[in-house]
């Protein structure tokens, strides 16, 4: 079985699918044979429609023309997440991509504008961040420019379904073959327990030597023939259940996803071209599908498109997310709420971490752990990000809430709650995908201010110091006001 | 400047009504299929007492499209205005009651694999709103009948294979359409017509004469004959020789919200049983009809180009109708989705396919065609040519147009198929009307629908039960609530059931309904 790797047969035709099965392809080209098995009578889950930015990363690679993808998925640019009633009812912040202001050598922005703000300055840390002011404004265009410090990192929101089915057109024309079948039986080696082949219903037999189970939450191979295991993490992140629907769309189309916290949950709003997905993330203990339906219903700030879609979830990881021969790539990896639009990324990352470690001469332990080392890894260090935001709150108006406040959360969360209220300090883990502005303006969202700021904020003079801020503020509104309105933009991306 | 014209709009008003009231009234209708000899027939019946002069002029060389085989009730009050009694026109036509739509495979993944859309009737008011109020519990959770057939006489009598007459000591008024040979009633209508004062004349039009104010004069055919008229209706099918080529009424099209363009159509011997209804069946890329005439079925699969190919479609359509191995051709046509902007321009009024085309998924082509003939009877008899009650007609035909369509829409948009991109395409796809997304939202938000129907003014077009059969027919519902207190569900306590079967006593075989006519 430590035969060199030829074919790769990727089972499932969702998001996860059709991602994996054209970038393999794309970059290991003629030497592989890609295809993809998928059934036209089972549906995607679907509803994962906003990404972070390294999507864009994603999307260059396979060469895709930005132009054509925003019309074909019907995407919208996000440049932030908007927290509603997170902190306490009545709060809001924003989770931006972008960053405030500007960092000195040795000092982070934010210590400065802490010292500042002991100098009189009444601005808000995000009036300093140019993310921020666009949302804020729902203007978008990418600026031509060096200097950092005008960069509006974007991400975006698109139709799932319709990122499937684009991913799928281009990756025919690339030459992967899409077989249609049902997947009856899986044949498996004896000795080694690797999978050889797939059965499909009708009789046709599917050959691989490495498997890609996308098969969402149904984890058909990696879950229901090889028996992985789960890891429950639900005694972190309580919600259990989710309620998704469609909605019109707004006369403006807002740059950025929206998230309402509700007494047991929270509600998502995301702006696409021809529509608003909704949705209401809940703990099934408090409240009842029904009950869950009302007030994601009673919510909505359009006209509902259709009947609430129910998805019942259990969040963890998967044991080993490469066992044998199979690699689970999408749900049937693991479930992470989808609170930082990390769905779509989770996928992105493990299609390149298996690209870096493609065991093309065959597959080795060594390869096998390392690349579930740092799977596990990134599941946990998104994990707690998560729980941050239910950890760090001040709502007094549930039980939900009032026992999240009290919860045991990971050592790895509580000491970086710990230092940054401290000091001030933020500091990134290794490859941790949010970025310390992204923990910086979560950790403030949520209530968590540093008692103090780092002592290099003092070497500036204060007037100094005072006006270098309000240089960076007006550039940054300056900027933001000679930008076209993000409706402009899509229209000049995508026609009418 | 303003007032000087609308000084002339008043004389020319003036002028015109007493034209109708006093003068000589003639009309040319141009093109014989069933629109243009429907038309005839009720303007010769309603101003009969009148001097008008109707003229229908059919070219030799084009034929006729004839396959909208099905109608609504309305057909039936058509037949009750120009006086012709059953017995005469549905033998020579061949034609069946209708008494039900049935929808099969629409929503498989609901559990609803058929529905019945039954026309309802009077003695449907005593069980209606039990199907109203139990679709509404649904929509909360409570587990509760609400399959539309059997709340409604007409969808009892389907299930039963019953014709619509009762005897005679059943007290209540039925309603219901029939199923015909479209050449076939366009041939009794023409003949009828000519025997009761209409001039027909055989001749093809080559030029069309018009005033500088853009009005129609006259028609002149082939051989230099001018043959003038004060009213034109455009009865040339997807032509539109007066409507769009002449006066060059703009066509919007519906293609964004209804994707099908192409139909197939085949005939199959009939069933010794014939059925009361017509049977809709969705395929891969469209539906398929299956509609009963006395001696024949008529099929026909309507589907969208751009999902499948003519090929692909006839093989699919065959496999479907049994009729792979024969050796028997199939008609392919092409359809154009959408409304004329004005359905009276000038002097001239489009009916039928010249006007408009909604697919025949709700058998709407000949019941909009008649209410249409009715409107403009009414208002030009108000108003003649005065532009005030044109508008009013060609804003009401428009509504009509646009909810007809909203209707239909709805049966694409709540499918829950999963075998093509066509279905998904359709469930997606967000060009919903206002008024559509009006009714959806209700539904979804378990809001009263009755409500909304008539705050939107829609019950003439379809009323709550309508939607309410499409709807629940769909399976459009949440999962039914963990704790169900076993009471609630309007059927069983209404005794529903039990009553519409006592009132089916009173009806026998459709098959024995035909044989009585032919006698």
């Amino acid at each position: 079985m430590n035969n060199s790797i030829k074919k790769v047969v990727v089972l499932g035709g969702g998001t996860a699918g059709w991602m994996s099965a054209a970038l393999i392809k794309k970059l290991l080209g003629s030497g592989i044979e890609v295809s993809l098995v998928e059934s036209e009578t089972i549906g995607t889950i679907g509803v994962g429609e906003a990404t972070i930015p390294p999507i864009k990363l994603f999307n260059s690679v396979l060469g895709i023309n930005e132009a054509e993808f925003l019309k074909e998925t019907k995407a919208t640019i996000k440049l932030a997440i908007k927290f509603d009633n997170w902190k306490n009812i009545g709060d809001s912040y924003y989770h931006t991509f972008g960053a405030a202001g500007k960092s000195l050598a040795f000092c982070q922005f934010h210590h400065l504008f802490k010292r500042s703000q002991e100098l009189g300055n009444r601005s808000q840390l995000w009036d300093y961040d140019l993310n921020y002011l666009c949302a804020e404004n729902g203007k978008y265009a990418p600026i031509n420019s060096q200097d950092p410090i005008l960069d509006i990192p974007n991400a975006y929101h698109f139709d799932a379904t319709l990122y499937a089915a684009f991913l799928r057109r281009f990756s025919e024309k690339m030459g992967v073959t899409r077989i249609e079948g049902l997947v009856e039986d899986v044949t498996q080696c004896h000795e080694s327990g690797f999978i050889k082949s797939l059965l499909l219903k009708g009789g046709k037999v599917i050959e691989g030597d490495l498997f890609i189970d996308c098969t969402g939450m149904a984890a058909v191979l990696i879950q229901q023939k090889l028996g992985t295991g789960y890891e429950d993490w639900s005694h972190w992140l309580r919600c259990d259940s989710a309620l998704a629907v469609p909605s019109e769309r707004f006369e403006k189309t807002l740059p950025y996803t929206r998230s309402i916290a509700h007494s047991a949950g929270w509600q998502w709003r995301i702006p696409l071209q021809h529509r608003n997905g909704n949705g209401l993330v809940y703990s099934s203990n408090h409240y009842s599908d029904d009950q869950a339906a009302d007030i994601l219903l009673n919510n909505l700030e359009s006209k509902a498109l259709s009947e609430p879609k129910l998805i019942k979830y259990r969040t963890g990881r998967r044991l080993k997310q490469w066992n044998k021969n199979v690699i689970a790539i999408g749900l049937s990896s693991g479930f992470l709420e989808p609170l930082e639009s990390t769905s779509i990324h989770l996928i992105q990352s493990a299609i390149v971490r298996l690209l870096h470690l493609f065991p093309h001469n065959g597959i080795s332990d060594a390869t096998v752990a390392e690349y579930n080392r740092q799977s596990q890894i990134e599941f946990e260090q998104i994990r707690d990000f998560i729980i941050l935001h239910y950890k760090a709150n001040e709502r007094t108006d549930s039980r939900f809430w009032r026992d999240l406040r009290e919860m045991d959360i990971p050592d790895s969360l509580s000491l970086k709650m710990d230092i940054f209220a401290e000091n001030g300090h933020l500091f990134r883990d290794q490859n941790d995908l949010f970025l310390e502005s992204s923990w910086l303006q979560v950790l403030l969202g949520q209530g968590i201010a540093p008692k103090d700021y780092h002592p290099i904020a003092k070497s500036i003079p204060d007037n100094k110091l005072l006006s270098m801020l309000e240089q960076i503020k007006n550039i940054k509104n300056e900027t933001v006001s000679k930008l076209p309105d993000h409706d402009e933009y899509l229209k000049n991306m995508c026609g009418d | 400047m303003m007032s000087i014209l609308r000084i002339c709009v008043g004389i020319n008003l003036d002028t015109n009504i007493k034209n109708f009231q006093a003068k000589q009234l003639n009309i040319i209708i141009l093109g014989g299929g069933t629109a243009g000899w429907m038309a005839a027939n009720i303007f010769m019946k309603k101003w009969s007492s009148k001097d008008v002069n109707i003229t229908l002029i059919e070219s030799p060389e084009i034929g006729i499209i004839g396959v909208g085989e099905g109608s609504t009730p309305t057909l039936k009050r058509f037949f009750e205005t120009i006086e012709i009694p059953e017995s005469d026109w549905m033998p020579c036509c061949n034609a069946t009651y209708k008494l039900n739509i049935r929808f099969d495979d629409w929503s498989p993944k609901s559990g609803m694999a058929s529905y019945s859309h039954p026309f309802t009737s009077q003695v449907d008011v005593h069980t209606s709103n039990a199907f109203l109020t139990n679709s509404r519990t649904r929509r909360l959770g409570l587990d509760t009948n609400t399959t539309p057939g059997d709340f409604l006489i007409n969808g009892v009598l389907a299930q039963q294979g019953k014709g619509p007459i009762a005897s005679e000591n059943f007290p209540f008024i039925m309603e219901y359409g029939y199923h015909f040979d479209s050449h076939l009633l366009g041939k009794y209508l023409s003949d009828l017509g000519v025997s009761r004062g209409v001039i027909f004349k055989q001749a093809h039009i080559e030029n069309v004469e018009r005033k500088s104010d853009g009005d129609i004069t006259a028609l002149v055919t082939k051989d230099g004959e001018r043959l003038k008229a004060d009213l034109f209706v455009d009865c040339t099918g997807f032509a539109a020789k007066l409507m769009q080529q002449t006066l060059e009424v703009p066509f919007k099209s519906y293609k964004e919200n209804l994707f099908n363009d192409s139909a197939v159509v085949m005939q199959t011997p009939i069933s010794q049983v014939v059925p009361v209804e017509t049977v809709s069946t969705a395929l891969s890329a469209g539906w398929c009809w299956q509609i009963p005439l006395s001696n024949r079925f008529g099929n026909g699969y309507v589907y969208s180009s751009d999902f499948i190919s003519d090929d692909a479609a006839e093989v699919e359509f065959r496999t479907h109708i049994g009729m792979l191995d024969s050796s028997e051709g199939c008609r392919h046509l092409k359809m154009k989705v959408g409304q004329v902007e004005k359905h009276w321009s000038h002097n001239c009024i489009g009916l039928g396919l010249s006007q408009g085309f909604i697919e025949p998924l709700e058998a709407t082509a000949l019941h909009l065609v008649q209410l249409c003939i009715e409107l403009f009877a009414s208002k030009f008899e108000q108003g003649g040519f005065s532009p005030k009650f044109r508008d009013e007609y060609n804003n009401a035909i428009e509504q009509r147009f646009e909810r007809v369509r909203d209707y239909i829409v709805a049966h694409y948009k709540m499918n829950t198929r999963e075998d093509s991109e066509y279905w998904r395409a359709n469930r997606d796809n967000p060009k919903l009307s206002k008024s559509l997304i009006n009714i959806l939202d209700v539904w979804y938000k378990r809001d009263d629908l009755k409500q909304e129907i008539v705050r939107q003014g829609l019950s003439s077009h379809f009323d709550a039960v309508s939607w309410n059969c499409l709807l629940s027919g769909y399976g459009a519902f949440p999962p039914l609530d963990k704790n169900q207190p076993g009471k609630g569900d309007l059927y069983i306590e209404n005794n529903v059931g039990s009553f519409l079967q006592r009132c089916s006593l009173n009806f026998d075989s459709h098959n024995a309904h035909l044989d009585r006519l032919k006698n």
